[in-house]
């Protein structure tokens, strides 16, 4: 079994870097593969680029097409719909969790990434921003201590950061994102829990609305935000 | 475990067969198995078997051993917990929701479902039972309009299928469950959102509340706590 092993860590490693390369934008959107060509500039075996790509497509982030190779799939307005109904449905009440029930470290850890945030944004480092950005969101779903919960967010955050998309520099900028970052902060320090979750909410829902509209310009679809005031009624 | 016929995509076919076998018990849960044995037993080569493995693995029902194989995963009422709680997540604000865009003919698969889940109680068919309690909560979500969600709470129903337990026959009977999915029924057909997603959230929970204390012979303050908020 040694080999089979050593190949699903090379999988893992193989399914970073595909991930990465799509969401940079180097694999683009719609761009077709073959995971004979794919090995080859990873300079691995097809079997791991194989594995890695059937993960990949679990999540929608490929297609694999018969007999062709690697299909990169471009994102959706439904894409963005059904994610953000999603992280709408599980990070308005963790935030609310963590104003209620949240510790000590949970609140130095925010202070800490909130303060990094703040320094990416004066530099106008969007990726390093984007990062602080995750582990902000991360940090309080995860005290909710459901493991399940926190990879599923992850999965969700990798379907929207796929592509690029991002409303950096396309109806906001990166100081007002932090800032939308610190009332959530001020409020879960209150232990407001009401408070932290609109504002948690109303950060979600602005981000969705920003993309929908981003995605809808490519996509040529409806650039309906109608869903957005239906799922924040039933929170 | 059958031989698998190749022919469509064998991985799929291995993966559903893999699958069935883990939720029925034929694979059992804390067993070690080699993907060589496993591919043997289903007459495929071990490839599609490794990477049906890989998906059920992300899924969290088997887990790979360095040198060893792969283990099928036993349930711990952590998981349970888990489970139930992203369930209730999800399940209750998505009802609320689907009340508003349910159509007649979705009502009438929920019928139907109910239907079937009254019929396979009198015949005291466990499995068919859970087929159509499966496809009562699953036409919910779909309505609700979100394919993610409705896959995703799938999976989190395998999850507690993996342990291959129920509380149907132990902690209640085939007729409780398919009765309890009767006041959801009527708060839909009375377009009353509030009132279906507090059935809904009453169900999950009283499921949640019933399996562990029968798996594990506890309570949780999890679901002590979701109760007393619910009331």
């Amino acid at each position: 079994m040694k080999p089979m092993v050593a190949r699903i860590n090379v999988t893992d490693e193989v399914l970073t870097t595909l991930r990465e390369a799509i969401i940079s934008g180097e694999l683009e959107p719609g761009s077709l593969h073959s995971v004979y060509k794919l090995a080859e500039r990873l300079n691995v075996s097809r079997t791991p680029v194989r594995e890695a790509v059937l993960r990949l497509a679990d999540v929608g982030m490929v297609a694999l097409e018969r007999n062709r190779g690697v299909r990169i799939k471009g994102i959706t307005v439904r894409d963005i719909e059904d994610v953000f109904q999603l992280r709408l449905l599980l990070e308005v009440p963790a935030t609310a969790f963590a104003a209620r029930c949240g510790q000590s470290e949970l609140a130095a850890a925010l202070a800490e990434i909130m303060e990094a945030m703040r320094m990416a944004a004066a530099d106008d480092d969007e990726l390093l921003f984007m990062k602080h950005d995750r582990e902000f969101h991360r940090a309080i779903v995860a005290n909710f201590g459901n493991v399940r919960l926190t990879s599923v967010i992850e999965t969700l955050r990798d379907v929207s950061q796929a592509h690029g998309v991002s409303t950096v520099h396309r109806g906001r900028d990166l100081p007002s994102m932090a800032e939308e970052h610190a009332t959530i902060l001020e409020a879960i320090n209150r232990g407001d829990a009401p408070v932290a979750a609109a504002h948690m909410e109303e950060y979600l829902a602005h981000t969705a609305g920003l993309l929908v509209r981003q995605v809808a310009a490519v996509t040529k679809e409806p650039a309906s935000t109608e869903w957005l005031d239906r799922v924040r009624r039933c929170g | 475990v059958k031989k698998v016929r190749v022919e469509g995509s064998l991985m799929n076919q291995v993966g559903d067969t893999l699958r069935a076998a883990i939720l029925s018990g034929e694979l059992v849960a804390g067993q070690l198995y080699s993907v060589q044995d496993l591919a043997e037993v289903l007459g495929v080569s071990r490839t599609p078997v490794r990477e049906a493995l890989i998906r059920l693995a992300s899924k969290g029902m088997v887990r790979f051993e360095r040198n060893r194989g792969v283990r099928i995963l036993q349930t711990t009422s952590e998981d349970l917990e888990e489970v139930f709680e992203l369930r209730l997540l999800l399940e209750v604000p998505a009802t609320r929701l689907a009340v508003a865009r349910m159509q007649d003919a979705d009502l009438v698969e929920l019928r139907t479902c109910l239907e079937g889940m009254k019929k396979a109680a009198e015949a005291g068919d466990e499995r068919a039972l859970m087929d159509h309690d499966r496809r009562f909560h699953a036409a919910i979500l779909e309505v609700a309009g979100n394919h993610r969600l409705a896959v995703f709470v799938d999976s989190l129903r395998d999850l507690v299928l993996t342990r291959g337990v129920s509380t149907a026959g132990t902690s209640r009977t085939l007729h409780d469950i398919a009765d309890e999915h009767a006041p959801i029924l009527e708060k839909f057909e009375a377009r009353d959102a509030d009132g279906a997603a507090s059935a809904m959230r009453r169900h999950v929970l009283h499921t949640a509340q019933l399996l562990i204390k029968q798996e594990f012979g506890t309570g949780t303050d999890t679901f002590d706590a979701w109760s007393a908020e619910a009331s």
